[in-house]
């Protein structure tokens, strides 16, 4: 077995090819990277934008003890906003420490006061009205806040800007500002150089259709080199002392390890980028997973690109097998290639299609843009909870099983091929 | 027993491909499959080695079954050159030879050099010339020191040079005890190495002739044919008459002895013609009318 992974490993190191995609892909990456650095809200930007409103806080809080002051202290609504400046002066002053000291509990205890007010008053908000559409919904200040909490205990640095207005979620359909809407929509999609997040962020794109089309295109032709019906180097294989199984579980392997050799290159790729550039960032970075009934979770970033993973290999395997079983049908890599790549777009595209069927969770198309699945999003958007983490495993793996069993059937009747 | 092929019939759907081959071969030799384009020969070669299934007939090789895939530590099967890798170069494959026929590496660097293909074994195979190519895959084969080796058309499209060198090699394995069976077009080469030809047609074979198509059937024109063969018959030489010549095989006795009895009596020679049959001959004789325009 070992000799035939060194030989699948001699083919992707031997053919130009490989080199060709390995540096399309640095290319993209490092273009990504630096496109996601520039918009990037930077460090001293964010000091800057705190310190500001340290000075402004205070700087309300003294007008408004004066004209406290003036009206000899029986206002009311102005003790009132007293209050609540002092608190918003306490939490800038807070954020602006923790900025300057590099203590990021400090800092999120600042965020957290300063948007404690909004907790409280959707607290209310939930008790008269149970579904709300309007953003911020009390599903977003929740996730908002609890999000701030995970991130103070563990003394994670912020990725800029942090304010509430950077934050939305499935749940916020409606705006009651148009202003409010615009600056939401613009600053929720929160970028960050730094390592770990820009693997995030990468394989949001990476575990989809383009890093699948990728990975397809990088091993189909080495994989399927042999000629799986016709007189390639299949023949040669197959006079020497090799059992079929051994061959097949070989492909299998190194397929499978090699796509999975090549999302860790692009990976390392990216925190080597994010820690020169800028720095490695946390691991232990929380992302929301949605779950039933308005229900959440957060799960670390590594888990979540870790559970990703497991689910893109799926993809993976389905994908290959489709691959084998097109390259015997159609006899030629590049076709077999063409046909994979037709059958999962048809497939993704008529997967609306059968949103309506009671069975359509079994479909193994609705699993191919992998962060939907994981964080839920997809069982949300579509309102059917059969969407789900361990549902995607399953309907993938079935869908791989009758794969293989069909490209088996098809070497075994196809005239004179034995795979 | 090396090989015994027992009612070999191969079915393309209707078409019948292999019409139930039947040979033997029960000591080292060098055997030539002979026939034209779509005869059988390739495909006859793909079912020995279990890459094609046959629908009847039973093939035993070194005593075990053709499905048997630790055969192949003992047979090699050299095709035709699509099954090399383009981007690999010959160190590469014959190394991967190595490694899955369990032997030493060093084997690779060894055999290289005995074929004659150190000099470019580091280079792509891509960058090969068909001969160069013939010669690595020959080198995979002969890799294992097999005991019985096929060759599906290893000669055609070399130049003489390559043609001699491949001949040479494929002499050197049978001395040593490998049984050769190779398919070509090249008639000539196939007089000069082999021990038995299969002339095949339309997935039967025709005849299994032997090696006297190669040795030399002289025709002697005489003064007069009566006086010799009387003084033939008193040496105690065998002697056939045809036409009016005499006719005698080499393997009977050699030239030099008939020319010194025709000398020793005062009989004239006026023509010596060497009536070697040849594969070439019997070719034309058994597709004679596929040779007509």
């Amino acid at each position: 077995m070992i000799h035939l992974l060194r030989l699948e490993w001699l083919k992707i190191r031997r053919a130009r090819f490989t080199y060709v995609l390995l540096f399309l892909l640095l290319l993209t990456v490092a273009g990504y990277f630096f496109y996601i650095d520039t918009k990037e809200t930077k460090l001293h930007e964010a000091e800057a934008y705190v310190l500001s409103n340290v000075e402004t806080s205070m700087g309300f809080v003294e007008s408004t003890t004066e004209e406290i002051e003036q009206n000899g202290g029986t206002d009311p609504n102005l003790e009132e906003v007293l209050v609540n400046a002092e608190r918003q002066y306490e939490a800038f002053f807070l954020m602006n420490e923790g900025l300057e000291k590099k203590d990021w509990s400090l800092y999120w205890q600042g965020e957290l006061l300063n948007n404690s007010w909004q907790e409280e008053s959707k607290e209310e908000q939930l008790k008269e009205v149970l579904k709300s559409y309007l953003w911020p919904t009390p599903f977003t200040v929740f996730t908002m806040m609890d999000k701030m909490r995970w991130m103070e205990k563990r003394s994670i640095q912020p990725i800029f800007p942090t304010s509430s207005h950077t934050w939305r979620t499935l749940y916020d359909e409606q705006f009651d500002d148009p202003i409010a809407e615009e600056i939401v929509t613009s600053s929720s999609g929160v970028y960050s150089s730094s390592g770990f997040y820009f693997v995030y962020h990468l394989f949001n794109y990476g575990f989809g259709f383009f890093g699948l089309f990728f990975v397809l295109f990088f091993f189909a032709d080495i994989l399927t080199k042999e000629g799986l019906d016709g007189n390639g180097p299949i023949q040669l294989l197959r006079t020497q002392p090799i059992s079929r199984m051994k061959f097949w579980i070989s492909k299998a392997v190194a397929s499978m390890g090699g796509s999975i050799l090549l999302i860790g290159f692009t990976a390392t790729i990216s925190l080597v980028l994010g820690s020169m550039f800028n720095r490695l960032g946390d691991w232990n970075y929380p992302i929301l997973i949605y779950g039933p009934e308005r229900t959440y979770s957060f799960l670390t970033l590594t888990s979540f690109l870790g559970k990703s993973l497991i689910l893109f290999s799926l993809v993976l395997a389905l994908s290959f097998t489709c691959l084998f079983l097109f390259s015997i049908l159609a006899n030629r890599t590049l076709l077999g290639i063409g046909l994979t790549v037709v059958f999962l777009v048809i497939g993704q595209l008529l997967t609306d299609q059968s949103m309506l069927l009671n069975w359509s969770h079994w479909l193994p198309f609705h699993y191919i843009n992998v962060y939907p699945i994981v964080d839920g999003t997809y069982a949300v958007q579509y309102e059917n909870e059969n969407y789900t983490y361990l549902q995607a495993i399953l309907s993938l793996s079935l869908s791989t099983g009758i794969l293989l069993a069909m490209t088996y059937l098809a070497g075994r009747l196809k005239k004179g091929v034995k795979v | 027993m090396i090989i015994d092929v027992q009612g070999l019939k191969k079915r393309y759907k209707e078409q019948e491909v292999l019409k139930n081959i039947t040979f033997q071969i029960d000591e080292p030799k060098i055997v030539a499959l002979v026939g034209p384009n779509g005869s059988g020969k390739t495909t006859m070669m793909n079912c020995l080695m279990n890459l094609l299934p046959f629908q009847e007939g039973e093939v035993t090789i070194l005593g075990k079954n053709h499905k048997d895939p630790t055969l192949f530590y003992e047979v090699s099967y050299l095709q035709d050159n699509r099954v090399l890798y383009g981007d690999l170069t010959g160190e590469d494959h014959l190394k991967f030879i190595c490694n899955v026929q369990k032997l030493p590496v060093k084997k690779a660097k060894e055999t290289a050099e005995a074929i004659g293909m150190a000099h470019y074994v580091k280079k792509r195979v891509r960058s090969y010339s068909l001969g160069m190519k013939q010669h690595l895959l020959l080198a995979m084969a002969v890799l294992n020191n097999p005991k019985l080796v096929l060759l599906d058309e290893p000669i055609n499209g070399l130049d003489p040079t390559s043609a001699i060198h491949m001949r040479n090699i494929l002499m050197d394995l049978y001395t040593k005890g490998t049984t050769v069976i190779i398919s070509s077009h090249n008639l000539d080469e196939i007089d000069k190495m082999t021990n038995t030809i299969y002339f095949m047609k339309d997935g039967e074979i025709l005849e299994e002739s032997l090696a006297d198509l190669n040795i030399p059937h002289y025709s002697l024109t005489v003064s007069d044919t009566a006086k010799a063969m009387e003084h033939f018959t008193l040496a105690g030489l065998p002697v056939g008459l045809e036409h009016g010549d005499l006719t005698f095989s080499e393997t009977s006795y050699p030239l030099q002895t008939a020319i010194d009895i025709c000398n020793q009596n005062g009989i004239q020679i006026h023509q010596i013609e060497n009536r070697k049959i040849g594969a070439e001959k019997r070719y034309m004789e058994l597709f004679e009318s596929e040779l007509k325009p």
